[in-house]
């Protein structure tokens, strides 16, 4: 994976095995990361964030110093102060705690989207743009069908249908961003299957699936890597913008967006902290992967760069 | 020309006719039972049954497949829509209010989009590296950032409470009442325009970048222009349309934002209305809202392919353009 820097031009891992990788390249690695930081300090200082972040989130039952649902009789709504550093919501929940767990779920749920979404949107972009012709034109239709509906509404659709739980909304956001993917790794296919190393391997007798296993895929991993970062902060955004819809994680479970719903705009005069914490979270996490994201790509593929 | 319009329509028909299978598909095909998912699988009482039972029927559930999709598209092509489940009423009658609600939304937030990324992106790029590029970059970033949903709810309690400043609540078209209406869209439209801005901002910066460097530029200047002739005869004029590509991928994003900002501004469009619709569950209303937003979507698409084969006469009609 540290390779795909420069497989671009004269070096297509045509074949090595993927997984023996690491052992080998670790050294360019720490010193391809130094080099990163040096020349991405934003980018670098975003990427500390979100690990940073994603740490606080897998440490959340060790650090919250209450549980995401305790509810304390007698301490509703009050403000931000040392016991309870964010203050507390309408029910005497602890805002900071909450936020955690919400930061927990809401990238336990991108994660996993963005994952299923973009494996399965690059598998069917990549046979797509590999094989072209009559099944080219089909998927690329559906796709074009598909991008027709706006994100958050298709999601929406899904989730109305299926019913509001965790898995409904991770299936319901790796289908809203499947198509993009596909689109991305279609035409890194399309480039791909006409260089002479895949000739090399289609003339030694290589099968297809040989061919867009070992060679195809381990060479598009670039636009993949790059889009499927980026789409860590939208898929974030989706989840958090449906469960403020309702149609996402549901109470009492923890989660930003339904965090900034109803109870916090009817409160918003007297407890304003219940909307800023959960927002800036929100903010902050998306901040982090958008930028991370945009400085992966300017180092990885710099042709992509679009701003 | 004339073929390239007839054929980008032609492919516009297409893509429609695939929403509408798709749709059939995710609503119909995918969880096996809507009426199932309606009523909860496992509340169901004697009563309940009964409806069951009738809904199915209605549905045409009971029905084979290849059947139901028929009679979808059928209903479709003579714009029948059905009723809603809840209020009995024609659903058109309630949805045809909620377009131009949405519509308009869309519309002003496009529009501050472009002014705001026209601005923001050519200074930033003609200031390269200098505290305005670094303001305007920032300003990019956190309206990505931040969800719109939040900086809505914080701008309007906010400024109720701070400022002393209400948007005027209760809808009346431009028609009506202009100034009202206006004041109505500005804010819901800036919160949104923001959000499209930064995408299309940092596209516009870095087009304008490229544009800086090429030769007639240097020429413009050489024979004496001003900056500002040369800037916005120039510069703009070429930078402008891979701009216009990324505004049609916008509206989609906007259509989706809209959602949320209508709830929170109580605006009556459609996607306050799609949210209703799914709380009360009511599948006709979904899935007519739902096939709307992607026929605006695929429309607005059109017209920017249009007007790109309009304003650049580098595109080719002939062949198979993508």
């Amino acid at each position: 994976m540290a390779r795909i820097g420069h497989t671009t031009a004269a070096y297509p891992h045509s074949t090595t095995v993927a997984g023996a990788l690491p052992r080998r390249l670790q050294p360019t690695l720490l010193r391809r990361l130094a080099r990163f930081a040096r020349t991405k300090p934003l980018g670098a200082a975003a990427a500390a964030m979100v690990i940073l972040v994603l740490f606080l989130a897998m440490a959340a039952p060790v650090i919250a110093p209450y549980g995401p649902t305790t509810a304390q009789e007698g301490f509703e709504r009050r403000p931000p102060g040392p016991e309870h550093i964010f203050g507390t919501d309408q029910f005497g929940r602890d805002i900071f705690s909450r936020v955690l767990y919400g930061s927990r779920v809401s990238l336990t749920i991108a994660l996993a989207a963005v994952a299923t979404g973009s494996i399965s949107g690059a598998l069917l972009g990549i046979a797509s743009g590999y094989y072209l012709g009559k099944f080219d034109l089909l998927v690329q239709r559906f796709i074009d069908a598909k991008m027709a509906f706006p994100t958050i509404i298709l999601a929406m659709s899904i989730v109305a249908v299926l019913g509001p739980s965790t898995v409904n909304l991770i299936i319901a956001i790796a289908l809203a961003f499947l198509p993009g993917m596909a689109r991305i790794t279609r035409s890194s296919a399309i480039s791909l299957r006409e260089r002479q190393f895949v000739d090399a391997a289609r003339a030694i007798g290589g099968s297809d699936r040989r061919i867009m296993l070992q060679h195809i895929i381990p060479n598009a991993m670039a636009p993949f890597l790059i889009v499927a970062t980026a789409e860590l902060g939208g898929a974030i955004l989706a989840e958090s913008s449906l469960s403020f819809l309702g149609l996402g994680t549901q109470e009492p479970n923890p989660s930003l967006g339904a965090m900034l719903s109803r109870a916090s705009q009817q409160y918003f005069l007297r407890a304003p902290w219940m909307a800023i914490w959960p927002g800036v979270a929100l903010s902050a996490l998306v901040f982090g992967f958008n930028v991370f994201g945009d400085a992966l790509r300017d180092v990885l593929d710099p042709r992509l760069r679009r701003g | 020309m004339r073929d390239y319009i007839i054929r980008r329509l032609l492919l516009g028909v297409v893509t429609i006719y695939l929403v509408a299978t798709l749709l059939f598909v995710i609503l119909r095909v995918i969880p096996g039972d809507v009426v199932a998912a309606l009523f909860g699988s496992e509340e169901l009482s004697e009563v309940n049954r009964a409806n069951f039972a009738t809904i199915r029927r209605e549905l045409g559930l009971d029905q084979p497949i290849y059947v139901q999709y028929g009679k979808w598209l059928w209903s479709l092509v003579q714009l029948d829509f059905g009723r809603s489940y809840v209020s009995q009423e024609p659903i058109w009658e309630s949805v045809k209010w909620a377009i131009p609600v949405t519509l308009q939304l869309a519309l002003f937030a496009v529009c501050i989009s472009v002014v705001l990324a026209a601005v923001s992106g050519t200074l930033s790029a003609l200031r390269q590296d200098t505290w305005v590029d670094y303001f305007f970059r920032i300003f990019t970033i956190t309206g990505l950032a931040m969800p719109s949903f939040w900086v809505a709810i914080v701008a309007v309690l906010g400024g109720a409470i701070y400022l002393g400043y209400f948007p005027p609540a209760g809808y009346r078209p431009p028609t009506e009442d202009l100034g009202r209406s206006i004041e109505q869209f500005i804010l819901p439209g800036v919160i949104l325009g923001w959000r499209g801005s930064a995408v299309v901002g940092r596209m516009i910066r870095s087009t304008v970048l490229e544009v800086l460097r090429e030769d007639y530029v240097r020429t413009a200047y050489a024979k004496g222009l001003q900056q500002r002739v040369v800037v916005i005869r120039h510069v703009l004029k070429n930078a402008s349309l891979p701009v216009i590509t990324i505004i049609g991928f916008q509206v989609s994003a906007l259509l989706g934002g809209a959602v949320a900002i209508e709830l929170i501004f109580g605006l009556p469009g459609m996607g306050r209305q799609l949210v209703t619709a799914i709380t009360l569950r009511d599948l006709p209303v979904i899935q007519l809202l739902v096939m709307l937003f992607a026929v605006i979507t695929v429309i607005s698409n059109l017209v920017v392919d249009l007007a790109y084969g309009w304003l650049d006469p580098r595109v080719s009609y002939s062949g198979s353009g993508s």
